[in-house]
């Protein structure tokens, strides 16, 4: 017993450390695994409360900028109702599909591997789960956790995100995703070698699911990269009614496609939630 | 003791808000941040006990990740640093290094040699970064990722960090 004690008294720093150690390791894997635990939600309104006034401070730099751009876009959006109308008469009977909501980002990571930003509206606002972000200019990212007055966005920029999109050019689709070393180019999978990209081929969003519209602008090709994908398969050959197996090679080659952003992630100031209104069809239809 | 305790206290503060308010919004080539919140580690007094700096470290680790949305992380980081430093310490100074702590800061830095400096800061900085990444990729497949960013925001941190303690040095008591 005595030298236990005295065993602990000479490693008491080494306790205490693995002690400490084993609780910040939880709170880490609290976070990645549930969500909605008691601490994540306090620090969440403390840090978010601290950044509003601070994001509301640094809001007056930034608004001839914002102003100019939602002119642009106002412009544009101006020019295609036009169209619309010379086009056929609005029909009230013909249903929309998505619904957009406005939103402000009060806070916004980019250095990490995981991104997320932070949008002034939440459950209260009726945002859920799954609705995608858009900015004016393109994608940004997919809500992943609400509260009641904030939401948080997985931003593009998170080694976790895909995204399905396509080569508006040639309809090819694939999928994008973050390679974590750059601010403003994404990676755009699984696209066949026989498929003719271009370098400044425009990459939009494929419409494959509802938390993005097809059509929405992502970015444009800037590299090609070529890559060699063995698929090594088996099959079972009966010879003389013994079984054999047999691997089979066969090369598929893929591009690997670097895309610039639209979107300037880090001059983020007022983004676009999409809701969409059919998702309890979708999902029903899905089970 | 009483001193110590505030100049602790001061700096906790000064370099948590540095950090939150201005690094991390630093974003250079759009995604790397200096982590200057390490002088806070690197000067921290050497006479304290090492269960007090592990928890104060542990702390303030906290306190970042607050800000940061990023739980546990920098906590995990900040922790490790601060058990390992003294270890860093008498390894990398030698018969110079006591661990009874008569000596300051300020005497670190003025009687050791150039390359004891770097080695101290740059094993200080390569730890922290590389245990925070690490954590944050949390797998396999992005190894090389990880060692590519380390290596940047060490660079950068590594510059920060030397010349914001050769400027708070100038005044410890």
């Amino acid at each position: 017993m005595q030298q236990f004690i005295d065993f602990i008294i000479r490693k008491k720093n080494v306790l205490v450390y693995f002690l400490l150690l084993s609780f910040s390791l939880s709170l880490i894997f609290k976070t990645n695994f549930f969500q909605n635990s008691k601490i994540i939600v306090f620090s969440n309104s403390t840090a978010n409360y601290f950044n509003e006034v601070f994001n509301n401070l640094n809001g007056y730099f930034n608004l001839k900028r914002v102003n100019s751009e939602l002119a642009n876009e106002n412009l544009f959006l101006k020019n295609q109702l036009e169209n619309l109308i010379n086009k056929k008469q609005l029909d009230s009977l013909d249903n929309a599909i998505f619904k957009y909501q406005n939103a402000k980002v009060i806070s916004n990571s980019l250095s990490s591997f995981k991104n997320y930003l932070i949008i002034d509206k939440g459950l209260k606002h009726g945002l859920e789960n799954e609705m995608g972000i858009i900015s004016s200019k393109g994608i940004v990212g997919i809500i992943n956790y609400t509260t009641k007055n904030y939401s948080s966005v997985m931003s593009v920029l998170n080694i976790d995100t895909k995204i399905n999109a396509k080569v508006k050019r040639t309809s090819h689709f694939g999928t994008l995703e973050w390679d974590g070393l750059s601010g403003e180019n994404l990676l755009l999978n699984d696209i066949p070698e026989t498929a003719e990209i271009k370098v400044g081929d425009s990459i939009i969003t494929g419409g494959m699911s509802l938390i993005f519209p097809e059509g929405i602008n992502i970015g444009v090709v800037s590299e090609i990269i070529k890559q060699k994908k063995r698929n090594d398969t088996t099959a079972n050959f009966v010879i003389n009614n013994q079984v054999k197996i047999a691997k089979i090679q066969f090369k598929e080659n893929y591009l690997n496609i670097v895309v610039k952003l639209h979107t300037d992630m880090n001059n983020l100031n007022i983004v676009y939630v999409i809701e969409s209104l059919n998702k309890e069809e979708f999902k029903n239809i899905k089970k | 003791m009483a001193s110590t305790f505030l100049i602790v206290f001061k700096r906790f503060i000064f370099l948590i808000l540095l950090q939150v308010l201005i690094f991390n919004k630093f974003d250079l080539f759009g995604i790397y941040d200096p982590y200057i919140c390490l002088v806070f580690i690197l000067t921290f007094p050497v006479k304290t006990s090492k269960i007090s700096f592990m928890v104060v470290a542990f702390a303030f680790g906290f306190t970042l990740d607050l800000f940061s949305n990023s739980l546990g992380l920098n906590t995990t980081a900040c922790l490790t640093v601060a058990f390992l430093r003294s270890y860093i310490m008498s390894f990398i100074f030698g018969g110079f290094f006591d661990p009874l702590g008569l000596k300051l800061i300020k005497n670190y830095v003025s009687d050791s040699s150039f390359s004891q400096k770097i080695l101290y800061v740059s094993s200080i900085i390569l730890i922290h970064h590389f245990i925070l990444f690490s954590l944050e990729a949390f797998s396999l497949k992005h190894v090389s990722t990880v060692m590519h960013k380390t290596l940047i925001t060490y660079l950068l941190s590594g510059f920060f960090c030397t010349t914001l303690i050769y400027i708070m040095i100038g005044n410890e008591k």
